[in-house]
This record gives C-alpha cells, structure tokens and sequence, in this order.
C-alpha cells in the first residue's frame, strides 16, 4: 500500500536544476540551430519531434561495420580532446564486439550490442594526480547505430537508467550513488549542437580512490550517432571541473562527426 | 462589447440597439442593426450637451457635411436625426481592427502595403476635405482593415474649417504622436486639410516603422518635438516611400501635398476590393476579426467609460485652469471610439493622470496562439477591471505584441518592450524556448515578467532576476500525480511512461514523480522511456503491466497519450491512469474514443466552471461571448497582481515607481487570484504547488477541483 513516508525535507527538486544548466550550458560544437531537415529520416513511425541540426551526406553515412568503425575512429576523443594533460589509460580501448549494459540489478555488465549497433568503441583517459588533486578517469564512448531510431531508443535508454537505477555498480570496485540525470532536445534550454542531449551527474565512490567524489555522464545523439563521455572525480577534483572537460570533448566529438558526415558545399 | 443596460434605449431612429462598444465624456456608442440586418454604429450624444445651442448647432453642421463624403475608404454616415432630444448619428460598423493594433500585432508593414494603404487613405481624406471637413484626429487607430480595404472613421471630432472658432479657447482636439504642427501649437486659425495631410504622414511612417515619427512618451515633450524636431523615419529604407512621408511631415502646411496630389503621386497600383497587398499575418487578423463582427475582443470597456470621469465641461475647466494646451482625446464628443479602437497609440487619461502600459508578450498566431490568445483576454479582463475602481491612482492600458512562438521574433518583442518606457511590466511569454530567448534581455531592461504557462525548472539564460512564473513548474505540477496515484489502498507500484514527444514538459513531470515516489512514500516506481513519436506503444504498456505496475501515469504529449490510453485499454488493467495538461486537448478525446474515459489531468490551469472563477468567467461571457479558455484565469490573476503591486509602489499619490522597484514589490507581493494564491521565491517561482484536476469523461474533460495537497 501506498502512503506518504519520509517527511523529513520537502522536496529535493533544486537538485535537478543545476543538472538542467550544465546540459544547457555545454560548449556548442558550431552547428547553428536552424532546424536544418536530416538526411537521415526515421526509419520507424510517426513525427520525429527534434529536426537534426546536421545535415548529412546520405554517401557519407556507414552503410556496413566496417566503414562505422572507421568513422567511430575518425569522431571518437583522443587525448587532447581533454586538455594537454590527459592521457590515455590501459587498456585504452574496448573490445568493439562487446558494450555495457545496466542490469535489473543496477550492475553493470559488458554484452555484445544489439544487432542495430553497427560499431561501438571506449576509450579510457586520465588527468594523472597532480598538485595535491587525484587522477581524475575519464573515458569516451562512440556509437554508429543502423537507424536513426535506434540511437533515439539509445538514448531513452540512458535516460531510464537514473530512473530505474540512482544507484549503480560500475565494476566491483566501483559504484556510484544519487544520480540524476537532465536532457534537452535541440531547441530546448538553448541546446542546438545536437538532437538530444543527456547530463547525469551523482557521486562516485571507489576502494582505490575513496569518495564520494564528483561523477559526470554527458551524452548526445544526432541522426544514428551517440557520443559520451564519462567522468569520475577523485579527492580535489570539482564538478565544475569534470563537468566542463566532459562537456568539451563531447563538443569536440559533435563537430567531428559533422565534418565527417555533413554535406560539402 | 457591453450589454444594454437598464437605462439604455432598445432602438434609436429605428434602429435596433444590440449592445454598448463604448463611451465617452461626450456620448455613448451603440452597436445596432438596421431593419435590413446591416451593423451600425450609432453614437447619441448626452442630454447636457444636447440641450446646448451651440453644440447642437456644430453637430447638424457636422453631421450634414460627413453625409457628403462620399469615398469607398471613408466609413459611410448613413443615418442621423439632429434633431432628436438625444441627437445620434450611425455610421456603418466596420468589423475590423484598427491599424495600431494590426501593427502591434503583426510588426510594421512592408514598403508597398504603406504605399498602397498611403494611397487609399489619401483618397479617403480627398473625399473629407472635398467636403468642406477637416477630419483632425487621423491616427492608427481611426483606420480600420476590412476584409475589401481600409476605412477611415470617426468624424466625430472633424468639424468644418468654419468652425474651428468653437475651438479657440485653446483646447487642442486629437491625438499626440500624430497631430500636427499648427494642431501642437492650438493654432487653430491654421488649421486646414493639410493638418490632415501630416497626420498622414505621421500614421503611414508608423505603418512602416511600428511607432510614431515623434516618439511618445510626455505629451509636452512630443508636441514640442513635432513642432520643431524632425522625423525620425529610421527603418523606412525605400526612398521613394521616405521622400513621400518626408513631403507629408513639412512643417509648413503649405509644403505639403494635398491629399488629391498624393493620391497621383503614389504610383502603387490599388488592388480593387482585396486586401491581398497586406502581410498574410494582417490578413488572417481581418479575417478573424470580420467573421466574428460581435466577439470585438479589442474593446476596452472600462478604459472607455471612466467611472469617474468629469463631465466635459468640468473637463475643459481644468484643462485651461492647467494652461495646458492639450486635452488630449477624451474631449471629442466620440472620443470612445478612439479609446475602443486605439490600442498601441493614444490613450484616455485625464490630463495629469497617469497612464502605464502593462504589456502582454504572446504566442497569438503560432503553435500556442490558443493559449496566448485566452491570456491576452485575461489580461484585458484584469485590466478593466482594475481601471473601473474609483480609488485608483492610476489608468492602465494594454499593449499586446505577437512573438508567434519564433524564438527570433520574441526577441524583437521584448526590445519593443524594453524600449517602450511607458511598460512597466509584461506577462508573458506562452513558451519556454521564447522564455529563454528573451529573459536576457528583460533582466538587463529590470522589466518585470510574469509568465503563466513557460513553467520551466530551469532556464539556459541567466541571471534573470526581473522574471516570475506563476505557476508551479512542469516538476512541482506532477506532486498531485503522487498524491492522487500512489497514496492510496490499492495501487503499490506507479508505472511512469515518459514519452521523450513531450518535451521539458514531459521530462519534468515525468522524472519527478519518479524521484518522488520512492524517496516520499512507501510506493515504488516502473519507469520506461521512449522517443517521441513511438508509434507501437503496446510492447511497453504490456512490459510495465508485467512488472506490476497497478497505476499509470504518462508524461508527454497528446498524439502519444492517445495511443497510450488504447494500449492500455486493449489490456485488462482496470487501475487509475493520469497523465499532464499537454496531452489534455481536443485530439487527445477523439484520437483515444472510448478509451479516454477515466484517464486524470493535472494542470497548472482553473476551469471555467470553477467557483472561484464565477465572477471571472462572468465578465468573460459578456466581453468576449464565450467562456474563458485555459490560461486566461492566470494571465488575469498575474496583470492583477501587477496592478496591485504596483498601486502599492506607486502610493496614494500615483508616483511612478521605476521598472526595478516595481521588481521588488513584485517579489515581496502575496496575491491571492482566481486560479490561487500567488507568492514567490527567491527566483522568482511559485511559492506553492496548487495544481488543478480534471477527467475525460463522454468526449469531454470534466474540472475535479483544485489538486489536493500533499503535505511535503
């Protein structure tokens, strides 16, 4: 049965409101917000909402795997898309064949992607300790779905999974706690870089580094693409500071992908 | 338009009398029908004034030479009895807006729509003067659109070149902004046609432009700038149209062209009986306006029939005592006419009385016309009534602008606002997208902003301290949903649909109640997502079912709610279902059938039949002829706010508070409305969570009340 629990505070909803900012504020990836029609329609059903704010070249879009890797490889951050004190971690890449999935368990588990998933790649980065500050990890993901749509429930996924899960294990060291995630579709909030764009941010907790410390998810998805990127703070690390190294390399990824797909005048 | 009331005569000369569009200090006007059907506008003057020789004497001589004019663009006189005890004079009723208002509504007119409309006008006062009139108050809003072209109307205050004499005690008659020279000065031995030739001038550079060639503001200051300043035709970048308003606007009324000349003079060709040579957007309002002849929804009743207004006599009496050389319109004996039809430009105020603009910054025309439309007349509603209270100290008007939901545009609006140093506050905008294009610039102005229905968390433009939504947001809006859903016996599990088609709306709602129900109850939560559009939403429903959801909420818009209620009713779930104000609309009820029924609705939004909104919806009835519209309840209660915080910054002695005082009062303000009691936080949102319910029930949505509390 129902009723009404713990009254001890009133409602914890300014916490979603910094959340909301962050996604608005992210760094533009220069793509203006005309509402320019996709090249890419849906494939499935109904109205798409969101007009892409990219417009692609059908030719240059991946027709099969290989030539998705290839463009996953040409988008995906690399080191400098950090700053110049990141580097990359070991094992710097995924196994392409395998990606993570949130369990019912709110555990998550590497699994082969869907069949609609053409090619899916992780990099791993960190910012080394330095300065009194922990090494700050951070790792960028890049997925070539097979349609429009499939990116689309990608992204519905991402946002179900704080709703589902605002606790989560990332590995057996590694969890994180109060997650909140924010998203804004192309117009909203001031948001014009991409279709649909994802914050999640929350606490992170590890046997290596302590915590909580700060934890950041950004995500964004245009036509059959998503870029990500995640961030887990550690002792001196803000917010702020991960929040701003995540919302630049997805930016940087964004415009990547623009300069990799869009039509050539 | 007003009911008759007990006092008023059921027909005059025959004709039938329908109801009141207006008075003035001088007379009332009627709206009547001939015998044949045909609408009239009948204005019979008041008994102190009937019994006055002189002005009897005028009025024949008034009333026998605008019978004369003969001009498809002059509205036609088409009865008059001088005689009577109460003489009356009808014109035919134009069913159009005015000008001013087609103007503040759609943006200035591209080049040639002025010319054309330059030209048809200048035919119109040709015809006037031919008569032996001078028409002296040609102004925006004396120009009406009909469906086949413009008219210029009320003669009421022309009176023949040899009758200025009644005139020389040093009252001017008119319009500041558009009056000319020889009129600012009260020169009235000067005063001929080509007065009306630069107040043509003045109204087409409006026409081009969106405000008058002198500016507005203090009456003092614009009649001095007409007199000796020249034009400011900044935005009329066709030469050809500048060098014509240019010649129109010579200070000497012999430099001016004749009306006959300018009709020459503009080469533009005059489409015959359409009004295809007008911005589309101009068209649809004449459109709007002609097929809905009674609804007049741009009448100001309390604004033209000032409770305590002076007689007339009085009136001049002060204005000479004051050495004033202005009264400005109000003296007219038709003066309601302008007040009912001047919208953007002009203005009824006694003099030394003042006047501040509450501006409506709205979505009229676009995705939410229907919601910027009702909150349009809940302001005017508020307005009217506040200015029908004999203690205030001072007048409101209304200055309505038209973003049409483009972020663009919006911006364009509220720089207009910013500028306009007469607003002192604005309610609006419809959207959150415009909210967010515009908030900058508000909060750089200090221009206060009351928003009703963008209810945002959060917007991406910030600071933006001059801003207050009164409403609770997308977020607080849903605590019902967990009250109504959650709280009960019978439900342990809420399945949460949120449907990415509804947007911020939807994601608010949607993620809160989600985040709610665990951390405040002993309820748990399913959720799903789904982009928007989703077209099978029965693999969902099943999947939410199964996982022991026993109520449904959904989250997003009504394309997608409707599909949601036939999933779910093709299934045997038998559990309470709610869902959000955006998927509550008209298509919801005939997309989702039989399958509507029983789903609930929260919104931040009263109803029509509400108790508390009786008297509202009342007035609303009687002024627009139908009942309110979602919205209209809280723009009025948020321009009545406005008015009550701004009558106690400005105090017993109407002392205009700045923009930024009037910010503080606002935020300090407790008001309590028809649709609930406003306050606000610190950032200028709704303090509180009053939302509204209501059910789909037969093919209609039925109002529950107003949400019940949940206590945290």
């Amino acid at each position: 049965m129902g009723r009404a629990g713990d009254l001890r505070r009133r409602l914890g909803l300014p916490v979603l409101v910094p959340l909301l900012l962050l996604a608005a504020c992210s760094p533009g990836g220069g793509t203006p917000a005309d509402g320019r029609p996709g090249a890419s329609s849906p494939a499935a059903s109904g109205p798409a909402p969101t007009p892409s704010v990219l417009d692609a070249d059908p030719a240059r879009l991946p027709a099969d795997r290989e030539s998705a890797l290839a463009l996953v490889r040409q988008v995906i951050a690399s080191p400098d898309s950090f700053g110049p004190d990141a580097v990359k971690r070991t094992p710097y890449e995924s196994d392409p064949a395998t990606w993570p999935v949130l369990g019912a368990d709110c555990v998550w588990r590497q699994a082969k992607p869907p069949d609609s998933v053409l090619a899916t790649l992780t990099r791993s980065f960190e910012l080394p300790a330095a300065g009194g500050k922990g090494p700050l990890r951070l790792s960028a993901v890049v997925t070539v779905h097979r349609t429009r749509d499939d990116a689309r429930w990608e992204m519905a996924e991402s946002l179900e999974e704080t709703m589902r899960c605002p606790a989560q294990q990332l590995r057996r060291d590694e969890r994180i706690s109060s997650m909140l995630a924010g998203v804004l579709l192309s117009g909203e909030g001031a948001q014009h870089t991409s279709e649909d764009a994802l914050t999640e941010s929350g606490e992170f907790h590890s046997t290596e580094l302590g915590g909580p410390h700060p934890y950041e998810w950004h995500q964004a998805q245009t036509l059959q693409f998503t870029v990500a990127v995640t961030g887990k703070g550690a002792k001196g690390r803000t917010a702020d500071e991960l929040s701003g190294l995540s919302a630049q390399a997805v930016a940087t990824m964004l415009t990547r992908l623009e300069s990799a797909v869009e039509k050539r005048s | 338009m007003d009911a008759l009331r007990p006092t008023d005569p059921s027909r005059i000369g025959g004709h039938r009398l329908l109801g009141r569009l207006g008075a003035g200090g001088m007379g009332v006007v009627y709206l009547g029908r001939t015998e044949a059907g045909a609408p009239l506008a009948i204005k019979v003057i008041l008994p102190e004034y009937a019994g006055d020789e002189d002005f009897r004497t005028r009025f024949r001589r008034e009333a026998e030479a605008a019978r004369s004019v003969r001009s498809p663009w002059a509205v036609e006189v088409v009865d008059a009895d001088t005689e009577a005890g109460r003489p009356w004079i009808a014109t035919a009723f134009v069913p159009g807006p005015p000008l001013s208002e087609a103007v503040a509504r759609c943006g200035p007119l591209p080049a040639r729509a002025v010319r054309v409309l330059g030209r048809l006008l200048a035919r119109a006062l040709a015809a006037v003067h031919e008569a032996g009139l001078v028409h002296r108050d040609v102004k925006p809003g004396n120009v009406l659109l009909a469906a086949d072209g413009p008219r210029l109307i009320d003669f009421g205050i022309a009176r023949t070149g040899e009758a200025t004499a009644l005139t020389a005690t040093g009252l001017v008659v008119g319009t500041p902004g558009f009056l000319s020279p020889e009129q600012a000065t009260a020169d009235d031995t000067a005063l001929g046609p080509a007065s009306d030739v630069f107040s043509l001038g003045c109204v087409l550079a409006y026409a081009a432009t969106g405000r008058p060639p002198f500016g507005s503001g203090a009456v003092d200051a614009l009649l001095y700038r007409t007199v000796h300043d020249a034009p400011d035709l900044t935005g009329i970048d066709d030469p050809a149209l500048r060098v014509l308003v240019t010649d129109c606007l010579a200070k000497d009324p012999a430099d001016r062209p004749t009306a006959r000349a300018l009709d020459t003079r503009i080469a533009e060709d005059v489409p015959g009986g359409s009004i295809d040579w007008l911005p589309e957007d101009v068209v649809r309002l004449v459109a709007e306006r002609s097929a809905a002849p009674l609804a007049l929804p741009d009448i100001e009743p309390t604004a033209a029939e000032p409770p305590a207004a002076p007689p007339a006599t009085r009136r001049r009496v002060l204005a000479l005592a004051a050495g004033s050389a202005v009264l400005a319109v109000g003296g007219g004996a038709y003066a309601a006419w302008e007040v009912l039809r001047d919208d953007a430009s002009g203005g009824a105020s006694k003099p030394g009385e003042p006047v501040w603009t509450l501006g409506v910054q709205a979505d009229l025309s676009g995705a939410r016309g229907a919601w910027g439309r009702a909150q349009e007349r809940g302001v005017r509603l508020a307005v009217a009534e506040f200015n029908s209270r004999a203690d205030k100290a001072f007048t409101l008007r209304v200055k309505v602008l038209d973003d049409r939901g483009e972020v663009a545009r919006a911006a364009g609006v509220a720089e207009e606002f910013a500028r306009d140093r007469d607003v002192l506050a604005v309610v609006g905008p419809t959207g959150d997208a415009e909210a967010d294009a515009v908030l900058g610039l508000y909060d750089e102005a200090m221009l206060p902003l009351i928003t009703v229905s963008s209810l945002a968390m959060a917007y991406a433009t910030r600071p933006h301290a001059s801003f207050f939504q009164a409403a609770p947001s997308y977020a607080v809006l849903t605590k019902p949903v967990v009250s109504r859903l959650v709280i009960r016996p019978d439900v342990e599990r809420l399945g949460v649909l949120l449907d990415r088609a509804g947007g911020q709306t939807a994601y608010s709602g949607a993620y809160t109640t989600n985040y709610l129900i665990p951390a405040f109850t002993t309820g748990t939560t399913y959720p799903r997502v789904v982009p928007g559009g989703t077209e099978d939403l029965g693999p969902v429903v099943a999947d939410m079912l199964a996982h022991g959801s026993d109520a449904f909420f959904y989250a997003g818009d009504e394309a997608g709610a409707a599909r949601t209620a036939q999933a779910l009713a093709a299934t045997s779930f038998a559990g309470p279902r709610m869902a959000m104000y955006t998927a509550m609309g008209a298509r919801f009820l005939t997309r989702a059938g039989a399958a509507a029924t029983g789903w609930e609705f929260v919104a931040p939004y009263t109803d029509a039949t509400a108790p508390a909104a009786k008297a509202f919806t009342a007035a609303h009835r009687e002024r627009y002829g139908s009942a309110p519209a979602p919205w209209a309840a809280e723009a009025h209660d948020a321009a009545a706010l406005v008015a009550a915080a701004l009558t106690t910054a400005a105090g017993p002695g109407g002392k205009r508070p700045t923009r930024a005082a009037l910010v503080a009062r606002i935020a300090a303000s407790t008001y309590r409305g028809i649709s609930r009691t406003y306050a606000f936080d610190k950032d200028g949102t709704l303090d509180g969570d009053d939302a509204h319910l209501y059910r789909a029930e037969q093919g209609r949505y039925r109002y529950l009340g107003p949400a019940p509390e949940l206590g945290f």
